[in-house]
């Protein structure tokens, strides 16, 4: 129930020769006056909130080697899961400012759990400083194939002529692609039921693809392939824009519900007091990572998008933004656990 | 002869040395990561997950797949020897594994387990090269309604665990249930029992509860009890199955084979309901049940063989559609994600050395799986000859390591020795322990569903009877119930009797 | 200690003792409806099932003669309990050395095997030696060290 010990154990100092090289270099921060000048001088931890193989996951590690060249120093991926992320959340939140552990957000723990777990100790607008966000994930509306409504205007109507019997499914009652259906719904005045799933993304796209639920909202990543395999249908992208790797599919935007436009990011955020020389320096080196041809094409393979934050404080404006929309949705639909 | 073809891609890509040592590196780990308890599968994939990402695919992919079965092997293998199930799909194979170990046997339990599991996870990858796609399709009829109406099938067949008293096994499972609730109601984000406590949010892990209630609650009455509790084993017997061993055993395994080859295919508790649905089956079909529970080894044959080909038949929603079906196979997602591959119905057609690399791999594994057990066999039982007094701090150490490295959380140790408590408590109550793990891992799944289909059906409970797989095993539910209630019946006259023998 | 309470007696209490619990603590979770159900409507149906199963054992022990739950062995009880329970109090703050000799110190006091002393100091130091080796060092995790050594 402690920060990793990489921050806390000063007392393992005398044990340097037992210890790794992680966490040798973890302790001499203990001298803080001469850490900024000389920042990096020992490998940072950035503390991603979920497990292994997910989608925060999967940008931490592609973020890894290039930021740890650019900064000279190895950054170490520390996968930290639990109850929606929040056990990660905390952790980075409480670990020392001295730019030695990030925390590597997005839009769930960041904008929505805060709303939604009225416990929550952790006040992510308040307990850290936004660096750069580092991924960008459209929404993908999809629909099982054999669903009447081709497109967002056809599943109006189709709704509307049947409210209350169809079924939308989502990966979570306070995940975002909940709120993105539920922001859709109040937008459209639809009526709709919504059945939660667990564990990911995977099981509520089993039962849209075997007909028992007829759509939803996902990631472009967890949808994309199966809408290009044909076992999906996709209705709509929260991009103002169309995204290259689906041409056809129509934005919401231009289907007439221009509020729909969402995404699911990730980004990384420091605890608050870390010394802003240091964040700035973090901040010029995610943006130059972000350039990287490879990290981009990765990236664009899974349907994500690579960007970065022109300064830190518009990755913080974005957060106030996202976080306030998102607080507005779940306030209007009543989720709260209380 | 198209699947010839594909099967000789297959075993080129699996049979290169560097992809051979990789997967011999992986069922290795695996083994040794099932062996020792609380280590689990996924939290040593999770760990060299990072690893992977050098590799090649092939390699990196066949390497993670060998984890995952090695560690099916290497849990029966402390189930059996020190009544300690590490992972999920060994619980039942404790119940007559162990008391074989104790009678003597321990060495033909082991070569039993080891041989059912090359037998399932053989037939089981032959299955998959012929007929994954279609398999595939018959796991997506599966509704919420049909899962439902399949686990309450499957928590009827967890009484007939029950060696005892049938009052007392059901309320063990409503204690597991119970259990099973807390952490973050996935509905609606409410915080069941949880006590303020963040890392109970996501649930208590499966292995603490393994660990206190068999592990230390074992201990405990082994040290409270006579001189004759600690004789840990007999004297040690036949380690080798004879061909009258062979014979009793070569028809439980291909029915768990069967069993536990269709539930794989379907998400969450694939291995863990197919292991103890063939028990039940196993256990009802036999001349002589009275023999379950007191070391019958088609209690050891039929629920590995099950196991372990539930554990391959997993893979075939996430080759073929990109679904994972349980938290492993999410891992393989993202490994195939973070080589560039997208895992789904192309990936086949894309990346065929992949696909049936992987496939050629996992009987390769199995193979070695086998070679590497029954060496090793001699080697455990002689293990069982060390001084009990010098085995027992050994098990409670691991245990405790076991429970710690789960999420690097010092409460888990504290929970493990609460549950270590209970489960002493439970073994003087004459509450078998069984029955509670297989109603904490089947619990949250009928309430998900239950709640799920009566959303999707918006409220009509019909859709329980008017989906024909869901009538199907509610109509199996009921000639099961009658099945166990019959003779209780019968015998509730000797009732007093037979719970005194246990 | 020797309890010579029928064993169906405890155990009903136990469940009915559980299943109460579960409903009080319960209580604040919204129920719901049957086609909606809410967080508390599931785990009310199991406890309140839980509690008709206890009585069911209450009455059968007082009608019918029952199995005596017998000598209980509080030692190994108390005390392999407390060394699980001083792991987990000391892994984090003195590391897993300390943590590590402690269980297996307490699992030998339990079994009543404490002496002779050389055996059971060479199998903790033994014990802990090759764990590190084999957890820390081959498998990679993340065990805390001593602040000792």
């Amino acid at each position: 129930m402690k920060a990793q010990p990489t921050a806390t154990r000063r007392a393992v100092l005398s044990g340097v020769a037992l210890a790794g090289a992680v966490l040798a270099a973890g302790l001499t921060s203990a001298l803080p006056a001469r850490a900024q000048a000389d920042y990096p001088n020992q490998p940072i931890t950035l503390i991603v909130p979920f497990a292994p193989g997910g989608a925060s996951d999967f940008a931490a590690r592609l973020l890894q080697p290039r930021l740890s060249a650019i900064l000279g120093q190895q950054i170490v991926v520390e996968n930290r899961d639990g109850a929606a992320g929040n056990v990660g959340m905390d952790l980075a939140a409480r670990a020392k400012p001295d730019g030695y552990t990030l925390f590597l957000g997005n839009v769930g723990t960041v904008s929505i759990n805060p709303y939604i777990f009225s416990n929550l100790r952790v006040k992510p607008l308040q307990d850290f400083i936004p660096i750069s966000i580092v991924a960008d994930t459209p929404g993908l509306l999809i629909a099982n194939p054999a669903f009447p409504p081709n497109n967002v205007k056809e599943l109006v109507e189709y709704v509307k002529a049947r409210p209350g019997q169809v079924n939308f499914a989502s990966p979570g009652s306070g995940s975002v692609n909940r709120l993105e259906m539920e922001a859709f719904r109040r937008e459209a005045g639809l009526d709709m039921i919504h059945v939660p799933y667990k564990g990911g993304a995977g099981p509520a796209t089993a039962d849209v693809m075997g007909g028992h639920v007829s759509l939803m909202f996902v990631t472009i990543s967890s949808g994309i392939n199966h809408v290009k395999g044909g076992r999906l249908k996709a209705l709509g992208v929260s991009t103002k824009q169309r995204v290259p790797q689906l041409p056809d599919v129509p934005t919401m935007t231009e289907q007439g519900f221009p509020k729909s436009v969402s995404s699911s990011w990730q980004g990384v955020l420091a605890p608050a007091g870390t010394p802003q020389p240091i964040i700035n320096k973090l901040h010029a080196a995610i943006v130059e990572a972000m350039k990287d041809p490879t990290i981009k094409e990765r990236m664009g393979e899974s349907g994500v998008i690579a960007v970065s934050s022109p300064t830190p404080a518009d990755f913080k404006a974005y957060i106030e933004a996202d976080a306030a929309k998102w607080s507005g949705v779940i306030k209007d639909i009543g989720v709260k656990a209380d | 002869m198209e699947l010839f073809n594909d099967l000789l891609l297959g075993f080129s890509v699996a049979l290169t040395p560097m992809n051979l040592a990789y997967g011999f590196l992986g069922v290795l780990l695996g083994t040794i990561i099932g062996v020792l308890p609380g280590l689990g599968p996924v939290a040593t994939i999770s760990i060299l997950l990072p690893v992977t990402f050098a590799l090649p695919a092939p390699a990196a992919l066949i390497m993670l797949a060998g984890i995952y079965y090695g560690a099916q092997y290497g849990g029966s293998t402390t189930a059996i020897l020190v009544n300690l199930p590490g992972e999920s799909s060994s619980v039942v194979t404790a119940i007559d594994g162990y008391q074989m170990a104790r009678k003597g046997q321990a060495g033909l339990a082991l070569a039993t387990a080891a041989l059912c599991s090359f037998i399932a996870g053989t037939l089981a990858t032959i299955v998959i090269a012929v007929a994954a796609p279609a398999l595939a399709e018959v796991a997506l009829d599966f509704g919420p309604a049909d899962y439902f109406s399949l686990m309450l099938f499957g928590l009827v067949a967890a009484v007939i665990l029950a060696h005892g008293s049938i009052v007392k096994a059901i309320g063990m499972i409503l204690v597991g249930i119970l259990l099973g609730t807390i952490g973050i109601d996935a509905n609606t984000s409410v915080e069941r029992f949880t006590f303020g406590i963040p890392s109970f949010g996501d649930g208590i892990d499966f292995a603490v509860i393994a660990m206190g209630m068999f592990g230390i609650g074992e201990t405990i009455s082994n040290l409270g009890g006579s001189e004759q509790g600690r004789t840990f084993v007999k004297e040690v017997k036949n380690l080798w199955p004879r061909w009258a061993d062979i014979k009793r055993f070569i028809k439980p395994a291909l029915r768990g084979t069967a069993l536990g080859g269709c539930l794989g295919l379907l998400p969450g508790g694939g291995p863990v309901l197919a292991s103890f649905s063939t028990y039940a089956l196993e256990k009802k079909l036999s001349k002589t049940p009275g023999e379950f529970g007191k070391g019958a080894i088609e209690g050891v044959a039929g629920p590995e063989a099950a196991n372990n080909a539930a554990a391959q038949t997993a893979f075939i929603p996430m080759l073929t559609l990109g679904l994972p079906s349980s938290a492993v196979m999410a891992l393989m997602i993202g490994a195939l994600m973070m080589q560039g591959l997208s895992p789904g119905p192309q990936l086949m057609n894309q990346r065929p050395d992949l696909f049936w690399g992987l496939i050629a791999s996992m009987w390769l594994g199995n193979l070695m799986l086998v070679i590497l057990n029954l060496p090793l066999v001699g080697i455990w039982v002689k293990l069982l000859s060390v001084p009990y007094r010098m085995l027992y701090p050994a098990i409670m150490l691991f245990c405790c390591i076991g429970v710690y490295s789960i999420h690097n959380n010092a409460l888990d140790v504290v929970l493990a020795a609460i549950f270590g408590g209970f489960g002493f408590l439970a073994k003087k109550l004459h509450c078998e322990p069984a029955p509670l793990l297989l109603g904490f891992i089947l619990g949250p799944m009928i309430e998900e569903t239950l709640r799920r289909a009566l959303l999707i059906s918006h409220g009509d409970p019909t859709v329980f009877v008017t989906r024909p797989i869901s009538l199907s095993f509610l109509v199996l539910t009921f000639l099961l119930l009658i099945v166990l209630v019959a003779p209780m019946i019968r015998v509730t006259r000797q009732r007093a009797f037979e719970e005194s023998t246990d | 200690m020797n309890i010579r309470l029928s064993s169906d007696f405890l155990t009903g209490l136990l469940f009915c003792g559980l299943g109460a619990v579960a409903i009080i603590i319960g209580s604040d979770y919204p129920v719901g409806t049957t086609s909606r159900m809410g967080a508390g409507y599931f785990p009310l149906v199991v406890s309140s099932g839980l509690i008709l199963l206890g009585g069911v054992l209450l009455v059968r022990s007082m009608v019918s003669e029952t199995q005596e739950v017998g000598e209980v062995d509080v030692r190994p009880l108390v005390v392999l309990l407390g060394g699980v329970l001083a792991f987990g109090f000391l892994i984090e703050d003195w590391g897993f050395p300390v943590a590590g000799l402690a269980v297996v110190v307490a699992s030998r006091i339990a079994g009543r095997d404490l002496k002779p002393w050389l055996e059971t100091a060479l199998l903790a130091v033994g014990l802990v030696i090759f764990c590190t080796a084999l957890f820390s060092y081959g498998l990679g995790l993340n065990l805390p060290h001593t602040r000792f050594w």
